[in-house]
């Protein structure tokens, strides 16, 4: 019975498992700290990795080197105070963080939105969603050691960042989007540069898969390497990419549409393992690849259809009443369920914000999809799951 | 830059024999009054000093090269600042390196930690004795230069697992381990490929090699039958996992082990890290050269012959040299500046999958090539015309289209010289 | 190390002037050897241990240069340094329980052992040395002495058995290599 218990089921790279009996030939176990500060783990991301060699038999996920007290600092502020913070969460993918707080907000005080400040956030969403993604693709190639493609992203998504400043002053933390519309107008002019940054980014595109995406050593760094199967991901509540890397097709955009999202055409875009086994990193790599070009042609629509009139009711940005109650809404942020639970007391501010952050979720996945994998796979999964810890620690 | 350099060194003309030539032509008749076993040393470390001072211009030429070349294609300019397009960048960086602290961990091996840069260093310097820049211009023509080669290029890595140990960083040691690991894998089709060009000239000396190829272009290793191309990928592949480049630069991948096994590493220490691995990007660029493209030959009969012809004709032979000079480091070059292009095109590799390409791809490739070769040398010893001319009608398909590549990239830069969007 | 084997390779055509130098190389290399050799069995840390076995080996390739066996001495240090000295680095690194600390090797209860398999070794290479009638001469080196051509020829016509049997059992030993390795798949 003691033979039977001492027999250790060691994973291998290539899958299954080897038993191991006491007196076989064994390396060392090792402790390997990786981050929170490392260059590769997307800022202050601790995986604590227990490797045989460079197999990883372990990990375990160390978060909070970012934690800033957002749930409790919005309960001291009033409803518009709160938007600066939710920029501070996914500060890759702030105007998607204003718009789910907005919308939340909205929809517990009944706040009118006009067509037009619809319009520019599924525009201004959209191109966020660009952004977001080219940074996260980017820095994938940057994870995998091809630094040009890091760098090809950057230049394009400098385009964006551009934009957004001369929307709204920023180029990181917007504060754009705001409970009752967004809080400055698109001019022609800015309409008219969207539209040219679109024709020209859609060729850019083919130019990241010729070469990063169907790069041979991308795929067989990438493909068949961290496999998410769907049930796992579904248990551990991961959305976004990483779901849809998966084969679910789920896109709240799609599912449970908000803002006017119901009104366009676009396909969503889910993983079929062509390169290696579905749920795989080149799979939720590729998602976001793909999404790039459907945002375009969203915006494309949204560029022909967009109204005149009014952004935003201007007594709206001093402050919104809001009744008592509690509410809850999700957005499809670029890296998945953005959800907001707000409760009001029918005071100046929230009485209680608490965010539902995809990141937070889909890096829980982490020790279950890295198990049996290299040192280097680690790297490559965690870029894969495209975290963002300002998210994750909140 | 690197062309100032080594042209001044053919003035100095260092080659053993010639350098005493030199001198004696210097003093006249007052070198009878310095004893020979006193001149011996000298000649000796003068041949050193040629090789650091040739590194060292080579690296400084080199990076700034490689920052170049990496910001063009990168649509960026890369340094700008320092000197005509940042061309003293370098020097500028190296005089902060020399600035810096030297930082030896708490725990570090210290003697390990000193020594290591030093055997790295050690494992590039003498393989600049076999390299050859022309007929006067080498160090030493010994009769097992290729084998000296491969024996001497595999103590760098004993230097890289050194440092890695004596860091008492785990990272670096995953660094050392992945070096070894590498070593394994890798030195098996460079050994392969050796073999066959040692089999095709019947000597291991590089001189010798290269008189093998002389002639037309179509007497070049590289063209003597299908399969030698076939071996000259799998040498360059080999070559760039030898040097740690990417898309084999798992030692030191920045992305997965901050910086392998030069993590703990700073200054001058650093640097001489540094230094080691641009040595060893031209040390084997420059053999892969000479073994595949001729070495110094121009290619071109005629003009060989006419530069050859220098019997009584010392201009003759100072130009014949330079011109072979010209050549050669150019041929390298070019090879050092695919590695450049490569690394700044390619992802990096995995660990277990450099094993699989080393020992499974590009060894049984080689094995087949050599057979073949050997098989083709035994029927036609010397080479045939018709092989060639099949070669030449095989591989220009991707010569073709490595040289559209090639012409796009180099007018490319210069015709959208400035990036976009500044 | 490698710096004294470029200078000695340089001085692989030793001319009666140069002729001078021979013994200044003769007892860097030889002293080196010798030291590394006897440092090996003073240091305690195994690691130091396997770089000191490198310097001696170096040491001994320039011993082989000098007497203008070059083929030898790129062997050794090609098998030597650049084969055998990593392997055992792996193995020690791979199988240290702490990685990172650096290994006391303890005394262990091998001395007397050591030291009568130590003195059987010495009496019978001292025994060859003493008796072997070895051919002094003075006649410098034929120019292809050490030729790879030479040692080829020989290896494929007087040594041809010796030669294969090596490869045959160098073959066996890779096989075997690999079913150690294997063990573990085959059983699961």
């Amino acid at each position: 019975m003691g033979e039977a218990t001492n027999v250790t089921e060691v994973p291998l790279p290539q899958g299954g498992t080897v038993a191991v009996k006491p007196g076989d030939f064994r390396t060392e176990e090792m402790l390997l700290n990786i981050g929170p500060q490392h260059p590769s783990t997307h800022g202050v991301l601790r995986v604590v990795v227990r490797t045989d060699g460079e197999i990883i038999l372990d990990s375990q996920v160390h978060i909070g080197y970012l934690h800033r007290c957002f749930e409790k600092v919005v309960e001291n502020v009033t409803w518009t105070q709160v938007t600066p913070y939710t920029d501070r969460m996914d500060y890759l993918a702030s105007m998607y963080n204003n718009l789910g707080y907005s919308l939340a907000v909205e929809k517990l005080g009944d706040v009118e939105v006009p067509e037009r400040a619809s319009y520019i956030r599924i525009i201004i969403g959209e191109l966020q969603r660009i952004a977001s993604h080219l940074m996260s693709v980017g820095t994938y190639g940057l994870d995998v050691g091809a630094i040009t493609a890091f760098l090809y992203c950057f230049r394009d998504r400098e385009i964006t960042l551009r934009i957004f400043e001369e929307v709204c002053g920023q180029r990181l933390n917007y504060n754009y989007i705001r409970p009752g519309g967004v809080s400055g107008d698109l001019t022609d002019e800015m309409l008219k540069k969207i539209d040219d940054f679109i024709d020209y980014f859609l060729p850019k595109i083919d130019e990241i898969d010729n070469l990063l995406s169907m790069n041979g050593i991308f795929i067989y760094r990438t493909a068949g390497v961290g496999i998410l199967p769907l049930d796992l991901a579904l248990d551990y509540g991961c959305t976004g990419p990483v779901l849809r890397g998966s084969g679910l097709a789920r896109d709240l955009r799609k599912d449970e549409p908000y803002g006017l999202y119901e009104q366009f055409d676009f396909d969503v875009i889910t993983g079929k393992g062509e390169k290696g086994q579905l749920g795989d990193c080149w799979d939720r790599y590729m998602i976001r690849v793909r999404e790039m070009r459907e945002s375009c042609k969203i915006i494309k629509q949204a560029l022909a259809k967009i109204p005149e009139g009014k952004f935003i009711e201007p007594k709206l940005l001093k402050n919104v009443k809001v009744k008592k109650g509690e509410s809850y809404l999700k957005v499809e942020n670029p890296r998945g369920e953005l959800g907001y639970y707000i409760v009001s007391d029918g005071k100046k501010g929230p009485y209680r914000c608490s965010v539902r952050a995809p990141s937070f979720c889909n890096i829980a996945v982490l020790p279950e999809i890295s198990r049996g994998c290299m040192v280097a796979d680690m790297v490559v999964i965690i870029g894969s799951i495209d975290i963002v810890m300002g998210e994750v620690d909140r | 830059m690197i062309f100032g350099g080594t042209m001044l060194s053919n003035g100095l003309v260092f080659a053993r024999y010639s350098l005493a030539e030199w001198i004696q032509g210097l003093l006249g008749d007052r070198l009878e009054m310095i004893p020979e076993w006193i001149l011996f040393p000298l000649l000796m470390l003068a041949g050193c000093l040629v090789i650091i001072g040739f590194i060292t211009v080579f690296a400084l030429f080199a990076i700034w090269m490689e920052r170049k070349v990496s910001a063009h294609m990168q649509c960026r300019l890369g340094p700008m600042e320092v000197g005509f397009h940042g061309a003293l960048q370098t020097i500028a960086d190296g005089v902060k390196l020399l600035g810096k602290e030297d930082i030896v961990p708490r725990h570090a091996d210290k003697l390990l930690h000193y020594l290591a840069p030093i055997i790295v260093f050690a494992g590039v310097f003498p393989l600049f004795v076999v390299v050859p820049f022309s007929e006067k211009i080498l160090i030493s023509d010994i009769n097992l230069g290729l084998f000296f080669v491969a024996a001497v290029g595999a103590v760098e890595v004993v230097g890289v697992i050194m440092a890695g140990w004596a860091s008492n960083n785990k990272w670096s040691l995953f660094g050392a381990m992945r070096a070894a690991t590498q070593l394994v894998s890798y030195e098996i089709p460079l050994g392969l490929a050796f073999l066959t060009i040692i089999l095709l000239a019947g000597s291991f000396s590089m001189v010798d090699i290269i008189h093998q190829q002389e002639g037309w272009l179509s007497n070049w290793f590289l063209f003597h039958n299908p399969f030698m191309p076939i071996i000259f990928l799998s040498f360059f592949t080999a070559s760039l996992a030898e040097c740690k480049r990417a898309p084999f630069d798992l030692p030191e991948a920045e992305s997965e082990l901050v910086s392998g096994f030069h993590t703990e590493y700073s200054g001058m220490k650093f640097s001489i890290f540094f230094l080691a691995e641009y040595a060893a990007m031209y040390v084997v660029c420059a053999i892969a050269a000479v073994m595949f493209l001729g070495g110094w030959s121009t290619g071109i009969k005629p003009l060989e012959a006419w530069l050859a012809d220098s019997a009584g004709n010392p201009m003759r032979e100072v130009l014949s040299n330079t011109v072979h000079l010209v050549v050669i480091v150019t041929k390298s070059m070019f090879l050092v500046f695919v590695q450049m292009w490569l690394r700044w095109t390619l992802p990096r590799i995995r660990l277990d999958q450099i094993m699989h390409v080393c020992l499974k791809v590009l060894l049984p490739w080689t094995m087949v090539a050599m057979v073949a070769t050997s098989a083709i040398e035994l029927c036609w010893p010397g080479g045939n015309m018709v092989l060639t001319a099949l070669t030449i009608v095989i591989w220009s398909i991707p010569l073709l289209w490595t040289l559209k590549a090639i012409l796009d990239m180099t007018v490319g830069i210069f015709l959208k010289f400035v990036p976009s969007g500044r | 190390m490698n710096i004294l084997n470029t200078l000695s390779i340089l001085a692989a055509a030793p001319s009666e002037a140069t002729a001078i130098w021979l013994p200044v190389f003769f007892w860097t290399f030889a002293l080196v050897s010798v030291l590394s050799s006897l440092a090996v069995l003073v240091v305690k840390d195994i690691v130091r241990c396997a770089f000191l076995i490198m310097s001696s080996l170096s040491g001994l390739a320039g011993l082989y240069l000098l007497l203008g066996a070059e083929f030898l001495a790129f062997t050794q240090i090609m098998v030597y340094v650049g084969g055998i000295l990593i392997l055992i680095l792996f193995g020690v690194m791979l199988t240290n329980r702490e990685p990172l600390l650096i290994k006391r090797m303890k005394a262990t209860g091998l001395v007397a052992p050591g030291v009568l398999a130590g003195l059987i070794l010495f009496t019978a290479i001292g025994y060859s040395v003493c008796t072997v009638d070895w051919k002094v001469t003075d006649q410098p080196l034929p120019a292809d002495a050490d030729t790879p051509a030479r040692i080829g020829n020989a290896l494929m016509s007087d040594f041809i058995l010796p030669f294969e049997m090596a490869s045959v059992l160098l073959l066996v030993a890779l096989v075997g290599a690999a079913m150690a390795a294997r063990r573990g798949g085959a059983e699961g």
